[in-house]
């Protein structure tokens, strides 16, 4: 039984560590920035919830796998927001992605409200 | 009731910081007091306290959308892991619009980042219930426009 457990656990991470590398080599095969950010995205989605999966499987029912549950659920919440808050970051200061037309948001508010 | 609200939110950032492994030595576990009380002053003072922000009374209508979200994840990271080790000219970037079906601030921002951390997708805008998305190939911009993750969200927070 914890053989089978230590297997699962170590593929899990393995193929975890794979998506965090896929990430590192997307973001810097991309051709420009927007791209670029959908390439380290690999990092951030899936890459932790194999890693930290594989670990919770290695501490059992215990408070460590509460908390590295506590640790996934922060990273999933946090890791797209900082993703958004660079593309429009990048997006109102005036670095404008292929095939796009419109205002952005926060500058249309801006000068409807004024 | 203002004052009970703070007492309990202080006892709340409490139990979380010593379930995170307290160490419960004569300077450290009232440091850890301090540390919740200016946790909580400065979200005071960003203005982040309001009730609207967070849907605690949602919650239970999350797990169902959280498994149906990793295997969206799950699907969408095997795709653009082909992308990145695949040629170049397999991306068409484009940069896809539309109505976000449910308007409150936590489905607003529910459906952001679901468009972002399933990778090919990347919210790059949201401006009342127009969402702006860049999105990787002509394929993940005709999944998000199909509409399934905006109607579950609606689902889950159905005002």
């Amino acid at each position: 039984m914890n053989g089978i457990l230590d297997i699962v656990s170590g593929l899990l991470m393995v193929s975890g560590a794979l998506f965090v590398l896929a990430g590192g080599i997307g973001a810097l095969r991309m051709p420009d920035f927007y791209t670029r950010i959908h390439g380290a995205s690999l990092t951030d989605s899936l890459g932790p919830v194999l890693v930290l999966g594989g670990l919770m499987l290695q501490s059992g029912l215990s408070l460590v796998t509460l908390k590295l549950a506590a640790v996934l659920l922060f990273l999933m919440i946090t890791s797209p927001t900082a993703s958004y808050a660079l593309a429009n970051a990048a997006l109102l200061s005036g670095l404008r992605p292929a095939g796009y037309a419109g205002t952005p948001g926060e500058q249309l508010e801006k000068g409807e409200r004024s | 009731m203002q004052a009970v609200r703070l007492v309990a939110a202080i006892a709340m950032l409490y139990l979380v910081w010593v379930l995170w492994g307290a160490l419960m030595k004569t300077p450290v576990w009232q440091l850890g007091l301090v540390s919740c009380v200016l946790v909580l002053w400065l979200t005071l003072r960003m203005g982040l306290a309001r009730n609207d922000l967070l849907g605690v009374h949602l919650l239970h209508r999350m797990p169902r959308y959280w498994v149906w979200l990793v295997w969206q994840m799950v699907l969408s990271n095997l795709q653009v892991l082909k992308l990145v080790l695949g040629p170049r000219s397999a991306l068409q970037p484009r940069v896809v619009e539309f109505e976000a079906e449910a308007g409150s601030p936590f489905a607003l921002a529910l459906l952001g980042n679901s468009i972002t951390i399933t990778p090919g997708t990347l919210t790059i805008d949201i401006a009342q219930r127009k969402v702006t998305v860049h999105c990787l190939t002509r394929e993940t911009a005709d999944e998000l426009l199909e509409g399934s993750m905006n109607r579950r969200i609606a689902q889950v927070d159905p005002d």
